[in-house]
């Protein structure tokens, strides 16, 4: 007969108690107490052990199902504390979260110092980056009308591009406000070109200044924008013809700063050309978030040709601002505006250029809200400022969320992968009545404590950071602005939502073990021989990996595009040539002083231009002469004969001017998309030398223009935009050539260029009378065409470095921890006679083939980023797949170099020690 | 035997009055029962219980765990002072009864029935 064991059977009818879903541990320790107070009872009667168990329970169960209803529902409800009954109220357990959270501090500092500053990086970049997009963001917005200003942008009508002009002409202000109510004011703002400004001070010493931020507005500019008066009236500051309005710090350069400036004489123009102003104002700096800045504020009423010219449409210089009514409706004003460009464009425009532009481009008005401008968002440019792009915003916001994404996947990671050493104190407090939910807020406190001491170390990092950022980003960012109330609490909601993020996996993952099993240590991660990854925990690897080698890529690709864009040829050579700026000013002189640096040493060219690359933009039209009349954009420059030996243009046909020949203003030089736009390109003329010989009119002259040579394309402008069709004309001719003078000078090779710089400036004081000499190398121009790009790349690169470096420890942690595992693995493995290498690769192979599918998935997502980025620029690189998979390789490496440093370790330790080990 | 109702209905004020004579653990209110009911009463655990639960959400019970000296761990329940303050009441509905009930089955009774 079988032997009854009581103790067998009650362990068993607990089993099945543990099943019911509404008892806790403590409500089956009082039943099984009383199921054996009971058996005892019966036992002491005489009844036999088996029969005295089979009564019990009998007894205890009827009903017992019914009875457990109860429970469900009162369960929920406040239980008297007991000691090892733990709340979910946190704040109750704190004192014990913070011990046991010391505690693991202390004995695992290498993962906790993975966890806390690769947290903290992330927060820091994140703070950072956070700052940065609210400064973004935050433009324009301190005018009080900010949410009611417009800027008015048309159709750029008069060459090739597909896109928008941020200004207008003079007329359209006025007939705007004439014809729609909804608008409240207007202002016109026209930027000037630099100046000079003369200021006489009391004791008749004569001080000149090159000013380069001045602009002059309609008398209702401040009635438009908030700015702050020191000195003066806005109601009248900008009434009078002749006023000008300074700047604080303008101020302190031009006078004493314990005087008041009203009313003093600035003097700008140059000699000869002079104009009195009266100061009428003076008023704070505009904020560095406006999209547009001053340091001289005059009238456009002082300027005689806005006056003559008042009414033009096609005068496309002034930036025109609406204020509208309060509560208009933006999208029914804008096709109110829409309904009427048409008869403007008819009235005011196609009448003095003909139907070509009619038929070319649809004119239109855009309506521009004033806190859109600085973004660009309807990629109109800004005439009087910089713009910035919605696509970086959004690219640093992806970044930010990256890597602080990188770090809680370290930490859910490592958290999950230790889980085995924290296997038993969940078995403990499980035991002991902790309810699955107060276990949870318990790890969820941890990780929350984690992220909060990050948090301050981030807010460190951050202040000790903030001056290289905004050197590099030239913002000015402060600590303190991250201070204030709103921001404080979006950190604190970082803190929480890092901590959250971070801890809820591992708070589930650790909370789901059976607490008989993990006494007996049978959690998954303890007995798989493996590398202990589990799927979710290999999949966020990949996904670290991939996220690092997408960043790889797109930061080498970036690299590659600006450097392309710097070493490009342009078609002309643009090493060594020094340009001196404002040549105008000296007027009658410019030959002599041409002819004075002509001859110094380690010159080797000098040409007058009226602009220089990157700025060659005077846009009009030309016709064929003996065409068919149609009339087609051309841009113009102004050049005297040396021009195309000192930039080095390639001559395709023909010849360049002659010197000193006065048959030069009646010839010009087309470059090759010039005759590709005028039709030129067929050659079926008969004439061997065509188009040597034909001729144009250009700008509604009557002139004709023959073509005596043409010049191979070069880059006119930046190499964001196509080469555009040029006629370069000589200085003689009578084509509209602006005001500016430029004169640029080929110096030899290696010259010594600090001696030749300062010995034309002498020529220069002496010549001009001391007027501001301005001087620039034509390379160092050029390269501040891709300064933005420049320093998002720079940007990108620390980000990317830091993301890498984030993952890098993460997968530090997570190869020491699956090694500490196999420790006797490794033993048993060398005893047998595995070698050192062959072990390494053992203990390195799971990890390489994760950072493989890592690679897999990157390339497709990188490609399709930077194909698009690459949109932007007309002359651009093509990705070459090298670069994918020398990422990889790299990341591989880096991988590998983290990995082997432990793996090695491993290896080479003596086994009899590996054995010893637990 | 008593019925199930009756039960029901006084279990508050007997598991309270057996508590208010000093703490008591499941098994031993059952045999308290039992003996004072002559053996009349038999609660099951499945009755116990559950009423014990509820008075300990309600706040009227509290309980501890005692190590026994067998080395076993026994949950103690106890009055508190809210289940003082109930037991009066219970007390009052339930003489009230009685002594209606007491009346009523006296022969004497004045209650005619017409």
């Amino acid at each position: 007969m079988e032997s009854f064991n009581l103790e067998t059977n009650i362990s068993n009818w607990k089993r099945k108690l543990f099943q019911k879903q509404n008892l806790e541990p403590g409500d089956i320790e009082e039943l099984e107490n009383h199921l054996r107070d009971s058996i005892e009872a019966l036992i002491s009667n005489g009844v036999n052990p088996k029969e005295a168990f089979e009564k019990s329970v009998a007894k205890m169960e009827s009903g017992f199902d019914e009875a457990l209803e109860e429970y469900k529902f009162s369960s929920a409800t406040h239980e008297p504390k007991s000691k090892w009954l733990s709340s979910w109220w946190i704040p109750e357990l704190l004192p014990n979260i913070l011990k046991v959270f010391l505690r693991n501090l202390k004995r695992q500092p290498g993962y906790s110092f993975i966890n806390i500053s690769g947290l903290a990086i992330g927060m820091a970049c994140c703070m950072i980056i956070f700052l940065f997009v609210q400064n973004e963001l935050s433009y324009d917005t301190f005018h009080e009308k900010s949410d009611r200003i417009f800027r008015v942008d048309q159709t750029l009508i008069w060459n090739d591009f597909d896109g928008l002009f941020s200004s207008t002409g003079p007329g359209v202000a006025a007939t705007l406000k004439a014809d729609f109510p909804e608008i409240e004011t207007t202002v016109r703002i026209n930027n000037l070109p630099d100046q000079l400004i003369t200021i006489q001070s009391s004791g008749n010493s004569i001080r000149y200044f090159e000013e380069d931020q001045i602009l002059a507005a309609d008398s209702t500019f401040f009635e438009v924008f908030t700015m702050d008066f020191l000195e003066g009236n806005p109601d009248n500051a900008l009434v009078n013809p002749y006023s000008i309005i300074l700047t604080e710090e303008t101020k302190s350069r031009y006078f004493q700063n314990n005087e008041s400036a009203l009313g003093k004489t600035v003097t700008i123009g140059n000699p000869g050309q002079q104009v009195d102003y009266m100061v009428t104002g003076v008023v704070d700096e505009m904020p560095s978030n406006s999209h547009f800045t001053f340091d001289l504020l005059t009238t456009l009423s002082s300027n005689p040709r806005v006056k003559q010219r008042e009414n033009t449409w096609i005068w496309t210089v002034f930036v025109t601002y609406l204020v509208l009514e309060e509560n208009t409706d933006l999208a029914s004003f804008q096709e109110k505006v829409n309904q009427k460009a048409p008869d403007y464009a008819k009235s005011n425009i196609f009448p003095l250029f003909g139907d070509e532009v009619e038929a070319a481009k649809k004119y239109e008005l855009f309506i521009t809200p004033l806190r859109e401008i600085y973004l660009d968002i309807n990629q109109a440019g800004n005439r009087i400022g910089s713009v910035s792009d919605y696509f970086y915003i959004f690219v640093f916001s992806s970044i930010a969320l990256i890597i602080i994404l990188l770090a809680a996947i370290n930490f859910m990671n490592l958290s999950s992968a230790r889980s085995a050493h924290r296997a038993k104190e969940v078995g403990i407090r499980k035991t002991l009545g902790s309810q699955k939910t107060s276990l949870i807020s318990q790890f969820l406190s941890e990780s929350i404590l984690f992220s909060t001491i990050s948090m301050f170390l981030a807010l460190g990092i951050v202040y000790l950071c903030m001056p290289f950022f905004n050197i590099i980003a030239a913002k000015e960012l402060t600590f303190s602005d991250l201070l204030t109330g709103i921001n404080l609490l979006q950190i604190i909601g970082l803190t929480l939502a890092t901590g959250l993020l971070a801890g809820i996996y591992p708070a589930l993952y650790l909370t789901s073990f059976n607490p008989i099993e993990a006494f007996k240590g049978k959690i998954s991660s303890l007995t798989n021989n493996k590398f202990s990854f589990n799927g979710l925990r290999n999949s966020l690897v990949v996904f670290q990996f991939a996220i690092s080698i997408m960043l790889i890529s797109c930061s080498v690709i970036i690299y590659q595009q600006l450097n392309f864009l710097q070493n490009k040829s342009l078609g002309f050579d643009k090493n060594n040539v020094l340009v001196i700026e404002n040549v105008e000013k000296l007027d009658d002189q410019i030959e002599t002083f041409k002819q004075m640096i002509e001859q110094k040493s380690g010159v080797v060219n000098v040409t007058k231009t009226n602009a220089v690359p990157p700025q060659i933009w005077h846009e009009d039209f030309a016709t064929v002469y003996g065409g068919d009349g149609n009339s087609v954009p051309l841009n113009s420059l102004n050049v005297d004969s040396d021009f195309i030996s000192t930039y080095d243009l390639e001559i395709v046909q023909g010849r360049e001017f002659e010197k000193e020949s006065s048959a030069n203003q009646r010839y010009v030089v087309l470059n090759e998309t010039a005759l590709d736009h005028l039709n030129w390109t067929d050659g079926s003329s008969g004439n061997p030398d065509f188009p040597l010989g034909e001729s144009i009119l250009f700008s509604g002259l009557d002139t004709q223009y023959e073509i005596i040579g043409v010049v191979k394309d070069f880059n006119l402008t930046s190499l964001h935009y196509n080469i555009q069709p040029l006629a370069i004309f000589h200085d003689e001719s009578t084509v509209w050539k602006g005001d500016n003078r430029f004169l640029s000078v080929r110096t030899s090779e290696g010259a010594n260029l600090m001696a030749l710089i300062n010995s034309v400036e002498n020529e220069w004081t002496q010549i001009s009378g001391g007027l501001p000499f301005d001087f620039t190398f034509l390379d160092d121009q050029l390269a501040s065409q891709y300064e933005f790009e420049q320093r998002v790349s720079s940007l990108v690169t620390i980000f990317t470095g830091l993301a890498i470096f984030i993952a890098l420890l993460g997968l530090l942690g997570l190869v020491s921890f699956a090694i500490e595992k196999r420790t006797k693995e490794i033993g048993v493995r060398k005893v047998m006679g595995a070698s050192s290498s062959r072990i390494v690769f053992l203990l390195s192979k799971d990890t390489l083939k994760l950072v493989l599918i890592a690679i897999i998935i990157s390339i497709p997502v990188s490609w399709y980023l930077m194909e698009n980025w690459l949109q932007n620029f007309v002359f651009r690189v093509e990705i070459n797949p090298v670069i994918f998979i020398l990422s990889g390789v790299f990341a591989i490496l880096l991988a590998w170099a983290v990995l082997s440093y432990q793996t090695i370790k491993a290896s080479v330790q003596n086994p009899v020690k590996s054995l010893k080990s637990e | 035997m008593i019925s199930r109702e009756l039960k029901a209905a006084s279990s508050k004020p007997v598991i309270l009055s057996i508590l208010s004579k000093g703490d008591s653990y499941g098994y031993q209110i059952l045999q308290d029962i039992l003996e004072l009911s002559g053996g009349k009463w038999e609660w099951s655990e499945a009755m116990l219980y559950p009423v014990l639960h509820r008075l300990n959400s309600e706040g009227l019970i509290q309980s501890r765990w005692e190590v026994q000296e067998n080395g076993r761990k026994r949950k103690y329940y106890g009055l508190t002072n809210t289940g003082r303050e109930a037991l009066v009441t219970e007390q009052a509905q339930w003489m009230n009864v009685h002594n209606v009930l007491i009346q009523l089955w006296n022969p004497n009774s004045k209650l005619s029935m017409e």
